[in-house]
């Protein structure tokens, strides 16, 4: 299983956390295309906790967070 | 006694005498005077910080009076950095103030903070961000690192052993949600006084976090600190 936590806007419309069954060798790409999210629209997107990107492979148990870009002053 | 006793005495059950005394000797350069310097400026004025360096180059408009603390109806069109030099001096004038009229940029950076105890983060351009980290960092400037956007915030603590900010835009992005989302009056004033918070801590070797970022969501009054260093957090 693995758990994908969103954030700020990527929450409008879809649930806060999403648990996605594990596939053997599946990337970010298998999470954030069903989800509708693309990859330019990330700014942030750990997993476990570590700077990653979306063609990183994942673990079974892997927790994905994912944040869109804040830059206002 | 340099310091004014009386007017930091409803600090010093928070802020100790010692603690004000760094304060005092401080120099902090804050870079933009709009949404969330306005908070921030206001914020360590009062609180006795001794030297202000205060960089900005625009002007007010109708549309900054919803949430930027020194725009008034008068002030439209006049210079966000004369007013915030205007606000210091009423609110406390032993505040030494360094106004410097410039759009920061790659080549006046170096210059602009040359001297300071830290750096604040208040511009409205994420590639002035990332520039901003990288030369705190070359010249071992403690830079606190924030950014608004709807109901959102972050803020984090960038050190030359722990660099952040452009692990926070890794897809390039020149623009974030507060193009989309605007920004309203409690973002900027909640995001800066809490950037006022961790400034402090810094100075005061206190008790903050690095290597990761704050992230602020106000639909849930949540604030988080993410690691980025491997350790999942809630």
């Amino acid at each position: 299983m693995i758990e994908v936590r969103l954030f700020a806007t990527f929450r409008e419309g879809r649930e806060k956390i999403i648990f996605v069954d594990y596939m053997p060798g599946m990337t970010g790409y298998d999470i954030i295309e069903p989800l509708g999210i693309k990859e330019e629209e990330i700014a942030i997107f750990l997993i476990n906790g570590r700077h990653s990107k979306a063609g990183a492979v994942l673990n079974d148990g892997s927790v994905l967070a994912l944040f869109p870009p804040v830059g206002g002053g | 006694m340099l310091i004014q006793q009386e007017r930091y005495k409803r600090n010093y059950k928070t802020i100790s005498l010692e603690q004000q005394q760094i304060l005092q000797q401080s120099l902090i350069t804050v870079i933009g005077c709009g949404g969330l310097g306005g908070f921030i400026i206001e914020g360590l004025a009062r609180s006795g910080v001794g030297t202000l360096r205060l960089i900005d180059f625009d002007t007010f408009d109708t549309s900054n009076l919803n949430r930027q603390l020194f725009a008034t109806e008068q002030g439209v069109g006049q210079s966000k950095l004369e007013q915030a030099v205007k606000r210091i001096q009423a609110v406390n004038h032993t505040v030494v103030v360094e106004a410097i009229a410039a759009k920061a940029d790659q080549d006046n950076l170096p210059e602009l903070i040359q001297g300071s105890s830290l750096v604040m983060d208040g511009v409205d351009s994420i590639e002035v961000k990332i520039w901003l980290e990288q030369i705190c960092n070359k010249m071992g400037i403690p830079l606190i690192h924030g950014a608004i956007g709807g109901n959102y915030g972050q803020m984090a603590v960038s050190l030359p052993t722990a660099p952040v900010v452009a692990a926070l835009y890794q897809n390039g992005q020149q623009d974030g949600i507060e193009k989309e989302l605007g920004n309203p009056y409690y973002t900027p004033c909640v995001i800066g006084g809490l950037m006022v918070k961790l400034a402090f801590d810094v100075l005061f070797d206190g008790d903050y976090e690095t290597g990761g970022f704050y992230f602020i969501d106000l639909d849930s009054y949540m604030i988080n600190f993410f690691s980025t260093k491997g350790d999942v957090q809630a």
